[in-house]
């Protein structure tokens, strides 16, 4: 057995084959979310490379799991050291999957997603990483039938999503092969200095940072937004993995560390931004979008803090931890809206006067996922956004006030929300009409954000002990 | 096969092919003008790459040409079609366009020398004709519209990467993924063009 096939060759055809039964949807969504977890415990059980006895009788042989194999020319593996990045992966992916049902998703949804995902962990496996920007180009049309269903009108946001990953690629593709002339030219540190630009242009246009962000908010707006969340949330994650994976053979290959500096810079500027337009946001789809790009620059303000912060911070873990509370907090917002899409047409805050007396707790759930997503204490993005602003305080005070200034305006839009959910119509009386399902989901998620923002060690220290 | 003499009758044939595609009213016109585009791409890629792997692109981009064609073919009336590639009230007027893609080619022209000093072993030509290829593909995704003309600058562009990438590198991997990349952009663009009229599915 090969851990490539597990991980990456299964996945895949899975994937087709859910597409083949993706009319009988109940079917489809339960095997999607039971194969991305179980690959999430294999990630997490099964040692690579080592001798590995189930003991599911006496005597039962043991086995060892190759790390990888050839694919037309390149190798591809997982070892120990990419199997906590796998795990993420595919417990993300299935924990997005467990509520695409009561969302009410396009079919296309699990059979894509689910392949999405093999692709990305097809990304960080593998060897000759200069390569990867081309698997990244391919997720990105993959991505597109989950972004417009079938019937769906306007388009605009997916094609500029396309046309940035496709530039995005192509940037990372040369630079990687920039850095390897570099290194073969005996260190010449010109090229690799060049080779920095189109790097750092193409991680940011790949997670969408500052100002490359101009289609998060348009598909927010246009596609449904528990989609739209998925692609928001699993593509800066593969892209992240992609970067960490690959921070140190960067630095070696000779790219200057003032790179971790532009990244901490285009982060803040993207957390600046997105809470600057999120304030005068009166579309929730939008300020989701715009939610994503704080999210997206609290990602890469960590990555650029690797290097101010050196040996204090793991890297890794704080970056697992803060996707776990940014997908909690998305995805309890996509599915409150996917419940509010039910009863009105658009997002509009003037559509959703007085929604909270017909949609209680997706009211409820919305406004808390936006409070732990802007950083409200004991909710669960707070710990990061303490980790954040203590780590920032050391390089510069007034960068730590742009960003509490930020989640203030944020919290104002929070408190508008708020203001129009519960304007009360005439005659209006208070009745559930979530579903089962839904009602359960949302329930399990909000409690999910308390608990963490209580007791953040049980959620976020096994991650971070995963990361270190 | 001998692609040195073909250089500079190749790099004429994308400039020129990527050049009048936006003002080509017809659909037909264009996808005819992009399949001829390929052809002189696979010329110059050949330099670089042993032919059966400029060939791969070759055909991956005339089968994208095939994709976007039956999409086209498969709509109520040819008019219908030729609106999407020039819609007198969306597109700029072809004047303004040639003169936007004069200035991109003394863009082009002038970085040509500096692009060539950081590319090892690239001819000036193969240089100057991805630039051209890059440069006329953004002046394609920024002055349309609808999809279709869309994924063919998106199309463009990446053919003009590939000429200055092939003679950085001759991996298999590389020639493979990129012919899957241009065929899935032309799948992506067939499918954003129907999507609108399809049957909602849930």
């Amino acid at each position: 057995m090969n851990a490539i096939t597990i991980w990456i060759v299964l996945p895949l055809l899975a994937a087709i084959a859910l597409f083949f039964i993706r009319h009988r949807e109940k079917v489809m969504h339960l095997t999607g979310i039971a194969i991305t977890l179980l690959l999430a415990w294999l990630a997490w059980q099964l040692p690579v490379g080592e001798p590995v006895s189930l003991r599911l009788w006496p005597g039962f042989p043991t086995f060892r799991i190759a790390e990888g194999l050839s694919f037309l020319g390149e190798r591809l593996a997982i070892d120990n050291t990419i199997r906590p990045y796998v795990l993420m992966i595919y417990l993300m992916t299935g924990f997005w999957f467990g509520g695409a049902y009561a969302a009410r998703v396009s079919r296309n949804f699990i059979p894509f997603g689910l392949s999405i995902a093999g692709i990305f962990a097809a990304t960080i496996s593998i060897q000759s990483s200069g390569y990867a920007p081309l698997l990244i180009g391919i997720n990105a049309l993959l991505a597109v039938p989950i972004l417009t269903p079938p019937g769906k009108g306007s388009i605009r946001g997916v094609q500029r999503f396309i046309i940035f990953y496709i530039i995005g690629a192509c940037l990372l593709l040369i630079s990687e092969k920039w850095l390897l002339v570099s290194i073969a030219g005996s260190g010449n540190s010109q090229i690799s200095k060049v080779a920095s630009i189109p790097l750092l242009t193409g991680y940011t246009l790949l997670l969408a940072g500052f100002p490359f962000f101009s289609w998060i908010p348009m598909l927010a707006e246009e596609s449904d937004p528990y989609s739209a969340g998925f692609v928001f949330l699993l593509f800066p994650t593969g892209i992240s993995f992609l970067l960490l994976n690959n921070l140190d053979r960067y630095l070696m290959f000779g790219v200057p560390s003032v790179i971790f500096t532009l990244f901490l810079v285009i982060g803040m500027a993207s957390i600046i931004a997105g809470g600057l337009w999120g304030t005068f946001e009166h579309q929730l789809g939008r300020l989701l979008g715009f939610t994503t790009l704080t999210q997206i620059g609290i990602l890469m303000t960590i990555i650029g803090l690797g290097n101010e912060a050196n040996q204090t911070i793991n890297l890794s873990g704080l970056l697992f931890t803060q996707l776990a509370a940014m997908g909690i907090g998305m995805a309890l917002w996509a599915e409150s809206l996917s419940a509010v899409q039910s009863k009105v047409n658009n997002f509009m805050l003037d559509s959703l006067r007085g929604i909270s007396y017909r949609l209680p707790a997706a009211s409820f759930c919305l406004v808390l996922a936006q409070f732990s997503l802007f950083g409200l204490p004991l909710l669960a993005s707070f710990p990061i956004y303490l980790i954040l602003w203590t780590n920032l305080a050391r390089i510069s005070l007034m960068s730590v006030l742009a960003l509490l200034l930020c989640s203030a305006g944020l919290m104002s839009a929070s408190l508008r929300t708020i203001a129009v959910l519960l304007q009360e119509k005439d005659g209006v009386s208070l009745e559930i009409n979530e579903d089962r399902f839904q009602l359960f989901l949302l329930v399990l998620g909000g409690l999910a954000l308390l608990i963490t923002g209580l007791k953040p060690s049980w959620l976020f220290l096994p991650l971070l002990q995963l990361g270190g | 096969m001998e692609f040195e003499r073909l250089v500079i009758p190749a790099a004429i044939l994308v400039a020129l092919t990527s050049l009048f595609q936006p003002i080509a009213r017809k659909w037909w016109i264009n996808l005819g003008l992009l399949a001829i585009q390929y052809a002189g791409v696979f010329m110059l890629l050949g330099l670089e790459w042993p032919l059966s792997m400029a060939m791969t692109t070759l055909i991956a981009g005339w089968m994208a040409c095939v994709v976007l064609a039956m999409v086209i073919l498969g709509m109520p009336t040819t008019s219908a079609a030729d609106t999407l590639f020039y819609d007198p009230q969306r597109n700029v007027s072809p004047i303004f366009y040639l003169m936007t893609a004069i200035f991109m080619g003394i863009i082009v022209s002038s970085a040509t020398p500096f692009v060539s000093q950081w590319i090892p072993g690239i001819q000036f030509y193969q240089t100057w004709s991805g630039l051209i290829l890059i440069g006329f593909g953004f002046l394609r995704i920024g002055f349309s519209y609808y999809p279709l003309p869309i994924c063919i600058g998106i199309l463009t562009l990446l053919s003009g990467f590939e000429i200055l990438y092939a003679s950085m590198d001759g991996s298999l991997f590389v020639a493979g993924s990129l012919a899957a990349v241009s065929l899935g952009l032309a799948l992506a663009g067939a499918y954003l063009q129907v999507v609108p009229t399809m049957e909602e599915n849930r």
